[in-house]
Parts: structure tokens; C-alpha cells; sequence
């Protein structure tokens, strides 16, 4: 290893650097996209926020799974200071895996209904097949549950209840306004849409907090 | 919550995910505690106290307990 190489690995591993690049690829991802889904005529303000919101799950899902599969390079990237004693156990892999394909499957089911509304002939077949990746999603999330140790528990558990408790407040405002006739009501749609734009921010939250990212 | 981790693995010249294997838990939670990010429940504490063969408070010191208000004038 060269000092020019310790170095750039050592300007790769800042937390700096890891979101600049994860701020460009989110970037490279959602400009296109939301020009494109400009040009949707069928989509309502909730489908252009599911879709931008999958293709930020899908996207950090991705950053998440695609490393795992050089597991070297994963070990230096997670500890630059071990450098090539670096090392990943098998549990760590599957961990990691687990929580990628978790997140790409909740921005597939996301991304879906609004994609699949407007073709005609799929109807409940389509809903049906939404239903079974959602079966399968919940087996993964249980798999993560169960495989996670108390720390990463405990990211869960901070992200669920700062979700909670705005979301409880902000639904209670929102509710209330549209009884008295002072807001429009919201659709289902527009509610889950609300809510996993409020999780994934939430979610990230307690990472960076308790991981320094 | 102060605490000596780093110090220690450093003195066995183990890397992060060595320790973490050794106390079965991740190396997000290695990291977290050795930062002072995550205070460790009472399992995970007594796990790495029995690793390192030492009591706990001599790993882990709460400035707000009862040592650090006998230092107080």
C-alpha cells in the first residue's frame, strides 16, 4: 500500500465523503426521475412521492446489498483502521443482505401500485402478487429482527417511535382541520405515502445519530 | 458514559470486527460504544467485562455517579 493509496482510503472512509457520494448517487437518481414523472399525466402529487420515496429505499437498499458481495473491500470500507486485517463474518454478510433486500423490496412495493394502476387486465391479479412480495418482505423483516443485536434494536425501536409520535400529532392536526372543514381530506394513499416518507427520514435519524455517519 | 474499550482492544490487538465476534454482536456496536455514541444495557456490558477479565467500572464510568460528585468540592 502506497501512502497516495492510505490516503485516498482514508479520504474514502470519512463520514464527509460517504454522504457526498451518497447525496450525488440519490441525486443522479432523482432528477431524471422526477422529469420523468413530470411527463405521467395519470399521476397524483401521492404517486410522485411514493415513486421518489422507492427509489430512494431501492437506492440505499442497493448501496447496502452491492458491497456485500466483495466482502474484502466491505471490511476495509467499515474499518479503514484495520486495513487488510480487516475482516467480515458470515453473519455480518447476511445481515447486510437482509436489510438491503429489505429495503428494495419496500420501494418495489411502493413504486408498484401507482406503476400498475394504469395497465388494464391486471387488476387483482397484480394486487395478489403485491400481496405475496409483502409476505415475503415481513418474513425478511422478522429474519432482521431476530438476527440484529440490542444496538441495532435499538436504532429500530428510536426510528419507530419518533415515526409515531409525529406522525400520531401531525395526523391529529391534520384530522382535526378536516373536521371543521379547514383541510381537504387525504386518501390511503396519500396517508401510507406520508407515513414512509416520515419512517425513512426517521430511520436515517438514528443511524446517523447513533452511528455518526 | 466514559468508557476504556478502545484503549482495551487496542491493548489485545484485536480490529473491530474481531471483538465484535468475540462479544457476538455487531461492529456498529463496537463502534457506537467505543464512541460514546450507545451506552451498553447491562448483558452487553457484562459481556465485555467478562471478556477483558476486569469489573465493570473499571471499563465503563459514569461521570454523574457517585464517583464523579466525590470529586466535586
Amino acid at each position: 500500500m502506497t501512502s497516495s493509496g492510505a490516503g485516498a482510503r482514508n479520504l474514502t472512509s470519512q463520514p464527509a465523503f460517504k454522504m457526498f457520494v451518497g447525496a450525488g448517487a440519490a441525486a443522479a437518481v432523482i432528477v431524471p426521475l422526477s422529469r420523468w414523472l413530470r411527463t405521467q399525466p395519470t399521476f397524483a402529487p401521492a404517486d410522485v412521492g411514493a415513486v421518489l420515496v422507492a427509489a430512494l429505499l431501492m437506492l440505499g437498499g442497493a448501496m447496502i446489498l452491492l458491497p456485500t458481495f466483495d466482502p474484502r473491500a466491505l471490511a476495509r470500507a467499515l474499518e479503514p483502521e484495520a486495513g487488510d486485517r480487516a475482516t467480515i463474518s458470515g453473519q455480518e454478510l447476511r445481515n447486510y443482505r437482509l436489510q438491503g433486500l429489505v429495503m428494495v423490496l419496500a420501494g418495489v412495493l411502493l413504486a408498484a401500485p401507482p406503476m400498475l394502476a394504469g395497465q388494464a387486465g391486471l387488476g387483482a391479479l397484480a394486487y395478489w402478487g403485491l400481496v405475496a412480495v409483502f409476505a415475503f418482505q415481513t418474513i425478511l423483516n422478522i429474519l432482521v429482527w431476530r438476527g440484529a443485536d440490542t444496538f441495532n434494536r435499538r436504532i429500530s425501536i428510536e426510528a419507530g417511535a419518533l415515526s409515531f409520535w409525529s406522525l400520531q400529532g401531525a395526523l391529529f392536526l391534520w384530522a382535526a382541520a378536516e373536521r371543521m372543514g379547514l383541510a381537504p381530506a387525504i386518501t390511503a394513499w396519500g396517508g401510507l405515502v406520508i407515513v414512509m416518507s416520515v419512517y425513512l427520514l426517521a430511520g436515517a435519524w438514528a443511524g446517523v445519530r447513533r452511528l455518526g455517519a | 458514559m466514559k468508557n476504556r474499550l478502545r484503549v482495551l482492544r487496542a491493548e489485545k490487538g484485536w480490529s473491530q470486527g474481531e471483538l465484535a465476534q468475540r462479544l457476538a454482536v455487531s461492529r456498529q456496536a463496537v463502534n457506537a460504544v467505543e464512541t460514546g455514541k450507545y451506552d451498553p444495557g447491562l448483558d452487553f456490558a457484562f459481556k465485555i467485562a467478562r471478556l477483558f477479565e476486569q469489573p465493570i467500572e473499571a471499563i465503563f464510568d459514569d461521570e454523574r455517579g457517585p464517583r464523579a460528585n466525590q470529586e466535586d468540592p
